[in-house]
């Protein structure tokens, strides 16, 4: 009996701890990537940014994108995206000095109504740009939450370079590779 | 500093401030300064459970979620969008999407000050409905009937178009009997 309750147990948390489904098969799924301008919020280091997907509905519409550090801001990009409505729905992150990071967790939230910031619509598998942004903190009452804006980020790098990074991380995934590859050909 | 002190403190009760409902109506029958209004309230394409998120822990989530809450005034006043202040909410319509609602208002023009529904609780995260529009209470009547109001999205919840449209026939489904006595008062844009 106690043997049976254990695993039941083990079951159960293993469970809680199940992430989303794994992609193996990219054929028909997309790039998506952005980049962020960070500079003028609390936080420096941006450790994570979510895309939601909006259209079809799904039951894991969260598509966690890799995030590193790129030409004064973060690049982020996901290989996995369906064809679809899609929109970068938040950027997490901390503020450090050097290795020393602080334990406040700043989430950066985009919100899930409009069109502004980081929206695309996936017709066939390809390569597409979610759009370049700075944060910048907003002054708020002694009593109110945060707020930031996002502006369109005017030092941003070119897709080029956003492009030729992410290829770095591609090798294993021939498809995606041959389509940015194709991305690059054709741009100037 | 004796006028501070009361100024800190009605500061500090609105901070404290939830939104407050407008009764719901069974039957035609309403106090002399109040009116029953019936109507409804649509979003095309729908909400999906998919799109909304609960969680077993948050209390009172079922009477939230798959409703929009309006807020009225005899004034216009736009609801701030950028975040939900329940001071605007002190006189709210709560209606199930597509569903006929009835309740009590006050008898006077009323205006539709912004709507705003759930989609987790316990993040926070709402859509938001503008309203810019108003009815009017014609004189002698009881009840009033003031359409349906359609909001339409886009892929990213984006309100593309809004429409108030006529359905009379809604108004069996919430009352029984005396439909007649129903006097019809759509709802109207601002100009």
């Amino acid at each position: 009996m106690m043997k049976r309750l254990f695993y039941v147990l083990c079951a159960v948390l293993l469970s809680s701890c199940a992430s989303g489904t794994r992609v193996t098969d990219f054929n028909d799924r997309s790039l998506g990537y952005g980049w962020l301008n960070i500079k003028e919020v609390d936080a420096n280091r941006l450790y994570a940014v979510d895309i939601y997907q909006y259209r079809p509905q799904t039951t894991e519409p969260y598509y966690p994108a890799a995030v590193r550090p790129f030409k004064n801001g973060f690049l982020y990009y996901t290989m996995a995206l369906p064809n679809g409505a899609h929109k970068t729905q938040s950027a997490r992150g901390q503020s450090c000095l050097g290795i020393l990071c602080g334990n406040t967790d700043y989430r950066y939230s985009f919100g899930k109504q409009g069109d502004e910031v980081g929206a695309i619509v996936i017709k066939s598998p390809g390569v597409y740009h979610m759009g370049s942004y700075k944060l910048k903190s907003v002054q708020t009452g002694i009593f109110e939450p945060g707020k930031f804006e996002v502006l369109p980020a005017t030092d941003a790098p070119s897709r080029r370079e956003m492009l030729e990074e992410i290829l770095k991380d591609a090798n294993d995934v021939p498809v995606i590779a041959e389509r940015i590859q194709r991305e690059l050909a054709q741009l100037r | 500093m004796s006028r501070l002190l009361p100024l800190l403190l009605a500061l500090l009760l609105q901070a404290c401030a939830t939104p407050r409902m407008l009764p719901a109506a069974t039957e035609l029958k309403a106090g002399d300064a109040e009116v029953v209004v019936i109507g409804k309230i649509e979003l095309v394409p729908p909400l999906s459970p998919l799109e909304q998120k609960s969680h077993w822990n948050v209390v009172g989530e079922k009477r939230m979620l798959g409703h929009v809450f309006m807020a009225t005034s005899a004034d216009y006043k736009p609801v701030a969008t950028s975040r939900l202040d329940p001071s605007e909410f002190q006189a709210a319509l709560d209606a199930e999407w597509g569903t006929p609602f009835m309740v009590k208002m006050p008898r006077q023009r009323t205006y539709f000050n912004g709507g705003m529904a759930h989609l987790d609780v316990l993040a926070q995260e709402q859509l938001w409905f503008p309203g810019h529009v108003y009815f009017d209470v014609p004189a002698g009547a009881s009840a009033v009937y003031i359409g349906t109001l359609r909001y339409h999205r886009n892929d990213f919840n984006s309100i593309t178009k809004i429409e108030i449209v006529d359905e009379r026939k809604d108004i069996p489904l919430v009352l029984k009997t005396g439909a007649a006595e129903v006097r019809t008062s759509l709802l109207r844009r601002l100009r």
